[in-house]
């Protein structure tokens, strides 16, 4: 199969899904057109590793009554528009995208996935058991090899609902908010936070609770640019503002692709962090910090980051990974993967 | 967190009105208030959200001057920008100085001025619903008193409560003598009023769930720092278990008018050590007229701290403010 | 293993002891590492859980009706209506010591802030107001909260690592008294304390017929399996726990606690997944912590400084759920000559969450009595605090007599001494200031066991010239998934960028849990055996093929290096990884091995040393304490990441600072409430509390602890830190404070 040598468009909504050949196990070798009249998921898993794609296709798989293929990055996801990010298409039976998700860095959650391909049956069968076919389907994840098993499984009974918000006083009304340069309407009530409005209504998890009382920083993200704690804050008072979280830091600096942001970049080479877990909220406050009024010292350092806790203690990381990108612009500009 | 309803007004009228009613709550910042509510220390039922009401009206969110000389500080003001603004740093640096050494970069840029000086205190026992206090559940008795009360107030304790007040800012503010404007429900001019800051806070008394002045309804909209050439030279010095965010074992804010080696005029207050803002007029009075030596710092300081109450816990805190307020005195007049 | 094999296979430019940049690095700062609660579950429902308010006693009932009828309440499980398990007790904390979780089996309340119920909902604030509505009724006791009345665990409470006695003794206590020439004896004491991790406990749980699986933030992926397991009357492989990235554990995460069974036990009562989260308060009892302890440390000796007799009494607290013990007389036996050695160990139980593991247990409390003691003999004694130390030099274990496997710890004195400058330190106190700074110089010696557990891992070379290389192991910030790819490419032969290690699935190899310092020096062994024997295969497989540039080599003359398989004797000759695959089958070359320690290992006491000098200023009327300077040198065998291990030397001191002059968990007398249940209040180090930290990894080459040499270095760099800064303060004030933390209040008197 000859790989046209331009990067391609991502396709619309609507249009016919490239076709391709997969090379699997040996004596099958199918075309996805073969495999029309259900509806396929197929996921690029990004070149840059990440252990909980493989877990969220086996998810996929354990809920999903179709065909999932995921494939690494390269002349297929080329032909899809996919450079190198994550992106999840749903063909439908007729071999069009009827779906996609391909921003973000996580991959989307299985919720969504499910509500895709369910809008692809045919609407005389409805979301419950007796629509769905009894067909064994299993599709095994592909971690650095182009290639697909599909070999069957059992259909899941139950179907799958998406928790929702119970009207209380005051409550039920869509929330809009702006994060990461795109529009989120939330179906939630006054009293979710924003830091919950991110991490469990819109399956942003990169802010993180480490106390949920605004005593530790981890939930740090950006409001109009200034650095906030999302769980001392009501995601229904932050509408109509700018709001960033880790995920999109990098893009909201300039950076194309997925180039890191300078400060992203400087944690990885000081070491800035061990466990992982402060480090969104820690490079979202050093990221505001260097715009505010503080001293060059390093101890002016160290007081401005001091709302923001590592319990690893990598402090000494956290540090010299500011003051580099606070004394070298220039280079620091340039960023890299 | 128990469910409310969430409006954001048009108008500080309507604000006001909707403020009355019961189990009714504003939110400006909401560091204070989210982080009760998540502990149903506060169950409001509706919340209204002041912020809005700074995006119509700037004046309600920015310092500006005022015609006799001092300083006009909306109250919806976030603390960091107070901090940073430079006619604070200049004129009133122990305001700067208190707000920045208050909780955290991010919490600063939330805060705004008057919710900070509304703050609660941060006794574990009012914080824990399961705990029997006196603040929030009058009558049921104080679990400090017996209990853990390492943080609490030595100054300022009633029968019923010692539960200290932990703003940094109010306590420069009260320093300074600042002056509050106060608006409240309806169109009527005794809906405006304005009240030197020493009278915004009550002691616990026997009523420690009053901890304002304030009527439901009323809201803060100016904090106004009168014109005190002197306070040039002032500084704010806080003593804590850890280098940063965290409160105060005990504080100070001090300012002194010296000249040909002695004080004309000086200005004392503490905090972490008191139920409210403290202003300590008897070390000002031992320091007025004095040269600005150690002992008469320290007179001074024995002054501030006489008839102080300690309990099994902060007993150290005696020692621990009069240091401070030597420390700081020694700091400022050098 | 034959010479060949263990030949690295990057001989010329070994990963092993680069400083490589984390392979995780990437996903943490984008946001892309996923923990336990970040798996988006289909149809996941939210659980809370209710705590008791008293100490001890039973719960009467528990009023649930208001919660259930809440709205999106899906249940409520109390002791009165939870489902029995086959086997609750069945949880393992470890060695003989099993941890009890507390999971609605019965009404005894065992501390203040017990697990007695726990709430289901559609969303978490659903969940989170319906636990508020719980109201429980007690039939309340006095409960025990004083370590100086507490009743005593009677029973032979061994060690929970190994078997160790509590009470050891070597020679005569009585005649090494007599022999003194000077004498000290002081009690210390370390207060109750939390793990604290900044992520909080947390499970999902998802049942599908009788298979559960688990995401758990977890240390040990196989303890929660094995334990969940045999709770529920299951078998382990029905059972599969997921854990990528972990945010933190200390000890707190090694097995599972009572919120794990409890999101099991209610995934299967509502019929479908649930997250369960705990909060921070939630964070102080139900999930361990540090046992409160009080040691009384005597210490004779002659002029000349020889100890003529250790005696280390200490008494430790426990639950009255499990007789847990920190074993704070255990470096007690081992680290310094003397012929009269003596340890004990009292547990008392008391009405208190349960103690765990927290970062050197025993070593990291004994230390502080330990080497303050020293230090006060040192002072007695008119003699330098190092010079001390050397003098009682142990050139073998005194406890076991065996000869160490390997101790750079004169090397580690001499090299932190003269980093730190310790020549210039005069030695009476309040000798040195600067200003209103009181400044003060201390030290102490640092050392934790070092062990090979067995382990196992699959290593597969890929068609395409890459490797996969898998062991169940655990990513909590030690650098995991990076020296491992580290390891493995170096054994392989192929460049890191080539190599992924992959971790966290118990449908992985078994690997022990990573606590004890002892994943480098357990999993490492094993994956590099089994990226050798990987290797070998495919060495064997070009050496039989007659297409082959290598057909009819010898295995011992054929080199792998960046990918390619040369031969040494004539490096022209050879081909790729993938080009040997290619013609042979086109599939992976795959080997696994379980690997364990060999039984030579038993000559050897093992065990990783240091020496850590710090500088602190006190000031002279306030008490403020500060510690700008801690230089620290140790022997940690084989290094494999000088940038990870240099962090987690950082990590441990600061945990040392942290000990030192913050930690303490407040615990109401009369109540037994915990007090500063959150990170408010409960103080760890922030930013601007800490200094400079200078540390240095002495080359330290042991040839007995496992084949790569590496002895693991998490838990030893908290050892010695307060002590060193107790002397110090010490050395700064001329007041010896011997009750941790040295806060404020205690210098001020």
């Amino acid at each position: 199969m000859t790989t046209p040598p331009e990067e391609c468009r991502v396709p619309e909504i609507g249009s016919e899904a490239p076709d391709f050949e997969l090379a699997g196990h040996p004596g099958q070798r199918r075309r996805l057109s073969e495999l029309r009249g259900a509806p396929v998921l197929l996921a690029f898993h990004p070149s840059h590793w990440d252990p909980s794609w493989a877990e969220c296709v086996r998810m996929y798989n354990r809920m999903l009554d179709f065909p999932a293929i995921c494939l690494d990055t390269g002349p297929i996801a080329r032909r899809y528009g996919v450079a190198d990010g994550a992106a999840v298409f749903v063909i439908d039976g007729a071999g069009r995208v009827s779906w996609r998700h391909t921003v973000g860095v996580a991959p989307p959650s299985p919720n969504e996935v499910a509500e895709a391909l369910s809008a692809c049956l045919p609407t005389s069968v409805g979301a419950d058991s007796g629509g769905w076919s009894r067909r064994h389907f299993v599709a095994t994840v592909v971690a650095a090899t182009l290639a697909i098993a599909l070999t069957r499984r059992v259909a899941r009974a139950e179907p799958i609902t998406r928790p929702r918000a119970a009207t209380t006083v005051g409550s039920g009304e869509a929330v809009k908010l702006r994060v990461n340069g795109r529009e989120l309407s939330l179906d939630l009530e006054p009293r979710v936070t924003l830091l919950d409005a991110l991490r469990e209504y819109a399956g942003i998890t990169g802010p993180k609770k480490g106390c949920d009382h605004g005593q530790c920083g981890a939930c740090t993200v950006h409001v109009n640019g200034r650095r906030i704690l999302s769980c001392l804050t009501f995601a229904v008072m932050q509408q109509g503002k700018e709001i960033t979280t880790i995920e999109g830091l990098a893009a909201s600096a300039g950076a194309s692709g997925d180039a890191l942001h300078p400060m992203q970049q400087a944690f990885i080479d000081h070491d800035g962090f061990q466990c992982g877990y402060c480090t969104s909220g820690q490079i979202m406050s050093a990221a505001a910090m260097v715009r505010e009024a503080w001293g060059p010292a390093d101890d002016d350092v160290r007081e401005a980051m001091s709302g923001n806790i590592c319990r690893c203690g990598a402090y000494p990381g956290i540090v010299a990974a500011i003051q580099t990108v606070r004394k070298n612009p220039a280079t620091a500009q340039r960023g890299q993967r | 967190m128990k469910p409310f309803d969430y409006t954001a007004p048009a108008s500080l009228d309507e604000a006001t009105r909707a403020g009355a009613r019961p189990a009714t709550r504003f939110i400006a910042g909401g560091t204070t208030l989210v982080d009760l509510m998540k502990l149903e220390v506060e169950t409001p039922e509706h919340l209204i959200d002041l912020n809005p009401l700074g995006d119509r009206d700037p004046s309600l969110g920015s310092v500006s001057e005022l015609p006799n000389g001092g300083l006009r500080i909306g109250a919806l003001a976030r603390m960091s920008d107070v901090a940073w603004t430079a006619p604070v740093k200049e004129r009133y640096p122990v305001l700067s100085q208190a707000l920045l050494a208050a909780a955290s970069g991010q919490i600063r840029n939330m805060a705004s001025m008057a919710g900070n000086l509304l703050q609660r205190t941060r006794c574990p026992y009012f914080r824990d619903t399961a705990t029997p206090c006196n603040k929030r559940d009058p009558g049921s008795g104080c679990s400090a008193m017996q209990g853990f009360n390492r943080s609490h107030a030595i100054l300022g304790t009633s029968e019923l409560c010692i539960a200290t007040h932990p703003s940094d800012p109010a306590v420069a503010l009260v320093a300074l003598a600042a002056n509050v404007r106060v608006r409240g429900p309806g169109a009527q001019p005794s809906a405006e009023r304005t009240m030197p800051i020493a009278s915004l806070h009550l002691l616990p008394g026997s009523h420690p769930e009053r901890e304002t002045v304030l009527s439901p309804g009323e809201v803060i909209t100016a904090i106004e720092l009168p014109p005190l050439p002197f306070a040039r030279r002032s500084l704010y010095l806080k003593v804590r278990d850890r280098s940063s965010y965290a409160f105060a074992l005990a504080s100070t804010a001090v300012a002194l008018d010296i000249a040909n080696d002695t004080i004309r005029d000086a200005r004392v207050a503490f905090g972490g050590i008191a139920t409210k803002p403290w202003r300590a007029t008897a070390a000002e009075r031992a320091l007025i007229g004095k040269r600005a030596t150690a002992a008469a710092f320290r007179a001074a300081a024995d002054a501030a701290l006489r008839g102080a109450v300690s309990h099994r816990d902060n007993a150290f805190k005696v020692e621990l403010a009069k240091r401070t307020l030597v420390r700081a005195l020694t700091e400022v007049s050098a | 293993m034959s010479d060949a094999a263990k030949v690295s296979g990057n001989a010329a430019a070994p990963s092993v002891g680069t400083p490589l940049n984390r392979v995780d690095g990437r996903l943490k700062v984008t946001g892309g590492a996923k923990y336990a609660a970040e798996f988006a579950l289909p149809n996941v429902a939210h659980a809370v859980i209710v705590t008791s308010t008293i100490a001890k006693g039973r719960v009467r009932r528990v009023d649930t009706a208001a919660a259930e009828r809440a709205p999106g309440v899906l249940a409520v499980l109390t002791p009165q209506n939870a489902p029995r398990l086959p086997q609750p007790q069945a949880g393992s904390g470890g060695g003989p010591v099993m941890r009890v979780p507390t999971i609605l089996q019965d009404d005894a309340v065992h501390y203040n802030g017990q697990p007695i119920g726990v709430v289901i909902a559609d969303t978490l604030e659903h969940a989170t107001a319906a636990a508020n509505l719980v109201k429980a009724e007690y039939a309340e006791e006095r409960p025990e909260l004083d370590i100086k009345t507490a009743p005593h665990a009677p029973s032979e409470a061994t060690h929970p690592v190994g078997n160790s006695r509590r009470h050891s003794q070597r020679g005569d206590t009585a005649k090494g008294l007599a022999e003194a020439e000077v004498k000290v004896e002081h009690t210390y004491t370390t207060p109750f304390e939390n793990h604290n991790p900044m992520e909080p406990h947390n499970t999902q749980a998802v049942w599908d017929g009788d298979k559960l699986t688990l995401y758990d933030s977890t240390q040990g992926i196989f303890s929660v399996r094995s334990s969940v397991a045999r709770s529920f009357g299951i078998p382990p492989e029905n059972v599969r726990v997921v854990s990528y990235f972990t945010g933190g554990g200390f000890g707190s995460k090694g097995g599972p606690w009572s919120h794990v069974y409890l999101a099991a036990m209610a995934a299967k009562h509502v019929s479908r997944p649930v997250r369960l989260v705990l909060t921070r308060r939630q964070m102080f009892g139900p999930s361990g912590g540090r046992a409160h302890t009080s040691q009384q440390l005597t210490l004779g000796a002659k002029k000349d400084g020889s100890l003529t007799v250790v005696r280390h009494l200490t008494t430790a607290t426990t639950s009255t759920l499990e007789d847990f013990l920190e074993s704070s007389g255990m470096l007690t036996r081992m680290l310094y000559e003397s012929p009269n050695i003596e340890t004990n160990h009292e547990l008392v139980r008391m009405n208190v969450g349960s103690p765990t593991f927290m970062r050197a247990p025993g070593e990291s409390t004994g230390s502080f009595a330990l080497e303050s003691a020293m230090d006060e003999l040192a002072v007695a004694l008119g003699m330098d605090p190092v010079e001390l130390r050397l003098k009682n030099y142990a050139e073998k274990d005194p406890e076991s007599d065996k000869p160490w496997s390997s101790k750079s710890l004169r090397e580690c004195y001499r090299v932190g001494a003269e980093r730190f400058g310790w020549s210039k330190r005069s030695a009476k106190p309040r000798s040195m200031t600067d200003g209103r700074w009181l400044v003060g110089h201390g030290m102490a010696t640092a050392t934790y066991p070092a062990r090979q557990t067995p382990a196992s891992c699959v290593a597969r070379i890929l068609p395409d010239g890459k490797a996969l290389v898998r062991a169940g192991s655990q990513e909590i910030g030690c650098g995991t998934y990076t020296i491992m790819a580290q390891v493995a490419a170096d054994a392989l032969g192929l460049p890191v960028e080539r190599v992924r290690f992959e971790l966290g699935d118990t449908d992985m190899p078994p690997t022990p849990p990573s606590v004890g310092s002892m994943t480098a020096s357990s999993t490492g062994p094993a994956v590099n055996a089994a990226a050798v024997a990987a290797r070998q295969k495919l060495v064997q497989m070009a050496i039989a093929d007659a297409a082959s540039p290598l057909h009819g080599a010898r295995e011992d003359d054929v080199r792998a290096a960046d990918g390619k398989l040369t031969l040494g004797s004539d490096p022209s000759k050879g081909e790729t990884f993938a080009a040997v695959i290619a013609r042979n089958g086109g599939r992976p070359v795959e080997a696994r091995v379980d690997l364990k320690p060999t039984p030579d290992q038993q000559q050897y006491s093992m065990h990783s040393f240091g020496a850590v000098f710090t500088e602190v200023r006190v000031d002279r009327d306030l008490g403020l304490i500060r510690v700008p300077r801690v230089v620290a040198a140790y022997g940690g065998g084989k290094i494999l990441n000088v940038k990870t291990a240099t962090s987690q030397m950082m990590g441990g001191i600061v945990w040392g600072v942290s000990q030192a002059l913050l930690e303490e968990t407040h615990i109401d007398r009369r109540s037994g409430r915990y007090v500063n249940s959150d990170l408010a209040e409960y103080h760890v180090p922030v930013n601007a509390d800490i200094g400079s930290i200078d540390v240095t990894f002495v080359p330290e080459d042991d040839a007995h602890i496992n084949p790569i040499g590496a002895k693991g270095v998490g838990e030893i760099p908290i050892v010695g830190v307060a002590a060193s800064i107790a002397n110090a303060v010490y050395h700064a004030t001329g007041k010896r404070i011997r009750d941790l933390p040295i806060t404020l209040d205690k210098l001020l008197a």
